[in-house]
C-alpha cells in the first residue's frame, strides 16, 4: 500500500509540474502609430511673427524610415477666449506664421486648431496667459566644471538672473535662449598653404584680412530651463537661467546671447520637465525609460490618435546680454585658433565646399544693432 | 508518513486554487475641460479612469440649458473599451446662453455620468470689412466672430451671396447690384441676432466724360500746367515730335474752349511747377541729353508772367509746390536729388531749407496738404513730411500694384479740401480717393480712357476734377471731366 501511495504520489506531483509549469503566451498590444502628427511652436505677448511647425515624427529604430516631414497645407488657427481668430498662413517646411503685428495678452487664454488637408481636426486645450515677473538684471559668471576627463574640466558662462517671484502666486519660469550672434576672431597671419599646393605645401602665407568676424548660432548645449517656484515662493532670485558651453571660440571676444524669460502654465511646465529628462538620457540605469511624452493636442475624429508636442502660450521679456571676455574670470585655454581670414570661417581650406553649394562668408560688419557699450 | 504526502497533496492543491480572484471592473467617469467655446459649439474633453480596458457600450456628453438637464443635447460617440480622454464638438447652440455639461458612459446598460461643467456660448461680432468701397458683383471679405452656419448678409434690404465661409469668423462676400444709393449699410443675420458696424458701404462712384475742347495741333509732354480761379492754363514742355512749345493755352469751364496764348520767355520741359503759378528751371531745348538748362522763374498773377529771382541751385524733373503761400522747388535729377529751396515772394529771396531724408524726382507723385508735403514714392510708400520741422513719416501705401518701369511712374493728383485725388499712372486705369483725416483709401470707377497716355495737367472746378492727357498713339489731347460723387 505504501508503495501505491509513493507512485500515486509521484503521479499526482508529475501532473501538477505538468498542468501549472507552462507559460502562457501574453500578447502585448503594442502602439504603432504610422507617422505620429508632431505640433510644435508657441506664441508670446511680444508683437512679431511666431511660428507654428507641422511635422510627422518619423519612427525611431533600427530600420530607417525616412525623415520627419513637414505638414503642409493645413489650416491652423489660433482662438482666443473671445473667439477672435487669427489664420496662420503656410510659409515652407510644416511652418505656418501669424501676422508680424500679432501678440497674446495677459490674461486671456488661446487655442491652437489645426485641420489637415485630409479633414482631421485637432485641437489644443486652453493655455492661459500669466504675466511673467520682469527680470532686474543679468549677470554672467564663468563655471569649470568637472569631466569625464580628469585633465579637462568643462568650462562654460552660467547667466544669472536677478527677479523678484511674487509671494500671491504660482508662477513657473521658462528661459529659452535663441539664436546668437558672436564675434568670431581669427588669427589670419597664421595661415598656411595647402598640403596640395605644388610649389610651397604647407608653407606659411599671412594673410592680411580678417581678424574680427561675426557669426549667429543658437548656443549650444541646447537645454531646457524651466522651474515651478514651489520651492522658492515669494523670495529674490538670483538663479541660472542659461549656460552656454566655452568651445574655444565664442568667448575669444563678445558674445551676444538673446533670450526670452517666460511664463508658462503648469502644464507646459511639466510638459517641458518632462522633455528635459528625455533630452539628459545618457544610457544610464537610472535614466527614466524613453516615452512619448503627451502634449495637449487632441484629435477630434480620433480621440485615441496620439499627437506629439505642445502648444503654450507666455508672457515674454526679451533678455540681451553682451558676454565680454574682459570680464570672465576664466575661459577655456588654450583658446581655439583660426589661422585663415575669419569671413571663410564656415569654409576653412574648402572644406565645407560642395559641387554647386559654397558656404557664406561672414560678415565684417556686426548687426546693425550691436551695442556691447 | 502518510500525512506528510497529505499535507503535501493539500499544500500543491491550495496553491493550485488559492489565486485571487478577479476582481470587479471599477471606473471613473470626469468631465475634464471645456477646451473651446465659441457662438454655437463647445468643444468638451472627458476622460475614463480605469486601470484595465472596459467595454462600455456608449460614451459621450450631454448638454443642456438647464441644471437638471432636461430635453439634453446628447452627444453620442458610440462604444469605447480603452480608458484615457475622449473630445467631442458639438455645433448647433444658441449664442449667448449658458448651458451645463457632463460626460457620461453607458456600461451593461446603465447611464453613469461624470461631474457637471458649466460655460457660456459667445456672442456673435460683426468687426469690420474691407475693402469699404468695391463695385457691383466682386467680393468684399467680412471679419467678425462666432458667425453660425445660418449666417446671412445684407447690403441695405439687398441679400448678398455668400461665396465663402471661413472658420466662422470670415465671410467673402459678393456685393449686390448698384440698387441707385452709393452708401449703404452691412447688416448680417445669425441665429436671429443682427449685427452691424458704424461705417456703411460705399458704392465705387465716379463718372468719367470726354470733353470735346482740344488742343490744335499740340500733343504736350513735360510740359506746365496751373490754375488761377476757375481758369486753366497749360503749355509750355514740347511737342510729342519734339517741337518746343513757347506756348500756353487757356481753358474755362464756362466756355468750353482752349485758347492759345504767347509766353514771353522760351520753353521749360520738366520745370518745377507748383500747379499754382509759380514754375521754373527744367530744359529750355528739346534736345536728346546733354540739355540745355533754363534758369529763369516765373509767376503768372492772372494777368502777367512776372519773372522771378532763380534760384542758387539747378532743378529740372524737381518736386515744386507752395506751402503757407512760398513756393518750394525739392530733389531732382540735376546734383543733389534731396535738395530743398523756398522763394518768399514778399522778399523775393531764395532760401535753402532742410534736405529731403529721400532723394526724389517728378516720375515720384507729389501733393501738399495743410501746408504738408507727401509723396508717394517707387515702392508705393505714401511719405509725409513736415516743411517746418523737417520730420518725415511713412502714413500709407498706395493701394494698387505698380509695375517696375511700367506702371510706377507718371501719376496724378489733386487735393480737394480734405480728400485727395491719386491715380492715373502710366499704363493705369486705377484712380483712388485718400481721405486725409483717417488716410483711408476709396477706389473710384475705372478710367475708361487710354491707358498709353501721359498726363498733361489736372485742374478741379465746382467739386469736379478735369485733367488732360496725351496719348502715345493717338493724334489729339485728351481732355476729360470726372464727377468723382456720381455713377
Amino acid at each position: 500500500m505504501t508503495r501505491v501511495l509513493r507512485i500515486f504520489f509521484v503521479f499526482i506531483l508529475l501532473g501538477f509540474f505538468i498542468f501549472n509549469s507552462c507559460i502562457d503566451r501574453f500578447n502585448i498590444p503594442l502602439d504603432e502609430p504610422d507617422f505620429i502628427l508632431n505640433v510644435e511652436g508657441y506664441i508670446t505677448t511680444q508683437p512679431r511673427s511666431h511660428q507654428i511647425r507641422l511635422s510627422r515624427a518619423a519612427k525611431y529604430g533600427p530600420d530607417f524610415l525616412g525623415p520627419s516631414r513637414p505638414v503642409n497645407l493645413a489650416t491652423v488657427l489660433i482662438k482666443d477666449n473671445e473667439e477672435k481668430s487669427v489664420l496662420l498662413p503656410y510659409t515652407e517646411n510644416g511652418i505656418y506664421i501669424t501676422p508680424d503685428d500679432f501678440a497674446a495678452k495677459v490674461g486671456n487664454s488661446y487655442n491652437l486648431e489645426i485641420t489637415l488637408p485630409n479633414g482631421d481636426r485637432y485641437i489644443s486645450t486652453k493655455e492661459y496667459v500669466n504675466s511673467v515677473p520682469k527680470m532686474d538684471s543679468v549677470t554672467y559668471q564663468a563655471v569649470r566644471t568637472a569631466s569625464e576627463n580628469r585633465l579637462n574640466d568643462v568650462i562654460g558662462v552660467q547667466i544669472i538672473g536677478h527677479f523678484q517671484d511674487p509671494q500671491d502666486e504660482v508662477n513657473y519660469y521658462y528661459w529659452r535662449k535663441l539664436d546668437s550672434d558672436f564675434a568670431i576672431i581669427a588669427e589670419p597671419e597664421l595661415y598656411t598653404l595647402p598640403p596640395t599646393h605644388p610649389t610651397n605645401p604647407r608653407g606659411s602665407a599671412p594673410k592680411d584680412c580678417c581678424v574680427r568676424c561675426f557669426y549667429k548660432e543658437f548656443p549650444a548645449p541646447p537645454s531646457i530651463m524651466t522651474v515651478a517656484d514651489e520651492f522658492f515662493n515669494g523670495n529674490y532670485q538670483r538663479r541660472m537661467i542659461a549656460y552656454i558651453l566655452d568651445n574655444g571660440t565664442r568667448f575669444k571676444d563678445t558674445y551676444r546671447l538673446d533670450m526670452q524669460h517666460l511664463s508658462v502654465s503648469a502644464e507646459a511646465h511639466r510638459f517641458l520637465t518632462l522633455m528635459d529628462q528625455q533630452l539628459r538620457l545618457t544610457g544610464s540605469v537610472f535614466d527614466p525609460p524613453p516615452a512619448n511624452i503627451r502634449g495637449n493636442m487632441v484629435s477630434l475624429k480620433n480621440p485615441e490618435e496620439q499627437v506629439l508636442g505642445y502648444f503654450f502660450v507666455s508672457d515674454e521679456q526679451f533678455i540681451r546680454t553682451y558676454i565680454k571676455k574682459e570680464n570672465l574670470e576664466f575661459f577655456l585655454t588654450p583658446q581655439s585658433i583660426i589661422p585663415e581670414d575669419c569671413r571663410e570661417y564656415l569654409n576653412i581650406g574648402g572644406s565645407n565646399s560642395s559641387p554647386g553649394f559654397t558656404p557664406p562668408k561672414l560678415s565684417v560688419e556686426p548687426p546693425p544693432d550691436w551695442n556691447p557699450d | 508518513m502518510k500525512r506528510i504526502y497529505f499535507y503535501i497533496v493539500l499544500v500543491l492543491t491550495l496553491l493550485t486554487f488559492s489565486c485571487e480572484e478577479e476582481r470587479a471592473e471599477g471606473f471613473n467617469i470626469l468631465t475634464e475641460e471645456i477646451v473651446n467655446v465659441s457662438g454655437e459649439r463647445v468643444i468638451l474633453m472627458g476622460r475614463i479612469i480605469a486601470f484595465q480596458n472596459i467595454p462600455m457600450q456608449d460614451h459621450g456628453f450631454y448638454i443642456s440649458s438647464n441644471e437638471s438637464f432636461n430635453q439634453p443635447i446628447i452627444h453620442s460617440m458610440g462604444q469605447i473599451d480603452r480608458p484615457g480622454r475622449f473630445a467631442g464638438e458639438i455645433s448647433g447652440l444658441d449664442l449667448g446662453v449658458t448651458y451645463f455639461a457632463k460626460a457620461f458612459v453607458v456600461r451593461d446598460g446603465e447611464t453613469l455620468f461624470g461631474n457637471t461643467l458649466t460655460f457660456q456660448t459667445l456672442g456673435a461680432v460683426f468687426d469690420d470689412f474691407q475693402p469699404r468701397t468695391q463695385f457691383p458683383g466682386e467680393i468684399i471679405t467680412i471679419t467678425g466672430r462666432n458667425f453660425a452656419d445660418d449666417v446671412e448678409v445684407f447690403f441695405g434690404d439687398q441679400k448678398a451671396e455668400i461665396v465663402q465661409f471661413e472658420f466662422g469668423f470670415r465671410l467673402r462676400v459678393r456685393v449686390p447690384s448698384f440698387n441707385n444709393v452709393v452708401q449703404v449699410p452691412i447688416r448680417v443675420i445669425t441665429r436671429g441676432n443682427e449685427l452691424s458696424v458704424d461705417f456703411p458701404f460705399n458704392y465705387v462712384t465716379g463718372k468719367y466724360t470726354l470733353l470735346e475742347a482740344n488742343l490744335d495741333e499740340f500733343r504736350l509732354v513735360d510740359n506746365v500746367f496751373f490754375q488761377k480761379g476757375n481758369r486753366f492754363f497749360v503749355g509750355l514742355g514740347m511737342n510729342v515730335n519734339r517741337t518746343s512749345s513757347n506756348f500756353l493755352w487757356e481753358y474755362k469751364p464756362t466756355e468750353g474752349l482752349w485758347k492759345k496764348e504767347i509766353f514771353p520767355g522760351s520753353t521749360h520741359r520738366r520745370s518745377a511747377n507748383s500747379g499754382t503759378g509759380y514754375f521754373g528751371g527744367g530744359f529750355q531745348d528739346t534736345n536728346f541729353p546733354p540739355e540745355v538748362y533754363n534758369d529763369s522763374y516765373w509767376y503768372y498773377d492772372g494777368d502777367d508772367f512776372v519773372r522771378i529771382p532763380n534760384p542758387p541751385f539747378e532743378f529740372a524733373e524737381s518736386f515744386g509746390f507752395m506751402a503757407q503761400g512760398q513756393f518750394y522747388i525739392a530733389g531732382g535729377t540735376l546734383g543733389i536729388g534731396s535738395n530743398v529751396y523756398r522763394y518768399n515772394p514778399e522778399t523775393s529771396l531764395w532760401q535753402i531749407r532742410p534736405n529731403l531724408p529721400f532723394n526724389v524726382d517728378s516720375r515720384m507723385l507729389h501733393f501738399v496738404h495743410n501746408d504738408k508735403l507727401y509723396w508717394i514714392d517707387m515702392d508705393k510708400v505714401l511719405r509725409e513730411y513736415d516743411l517746418f520741422t523737417a520730420q518725415s513719416r511713412v502714413i500709407s501705401e498706395y493701394p494698387s500694384p505698380f509695375i517696375e518701369d511700367f506702371s510706377d511712374t507718371g501719376g496724378t493728383s489733386i487735393v480737394m479740401g480734405d480728400k485727395v485725388y491719386i491715380g492715373l499712372y502710366n499704363n493705369a486705369r486705377e484712380f483712388w480717393e485718400l481721405d486725409m483725416r483717417d488716410y483711408v483709401w476709396t477706389r473710384k470707377t475705372i478710367f475708361p480712357g487710354i491707358t498709353r497716355a501721359r498726363n498733361a495737367g489736372i485742374f478741379q472746378a465746382e467739386g469736379k476734377i478735369y485733367f488732360l492727357r496725351t496719348p502715345d498713339f493717338e493724334s489729339v489731347m485728351e481732355f476729360w471731366e470726372f464727377d468723382p460723387d456720381n455713377l
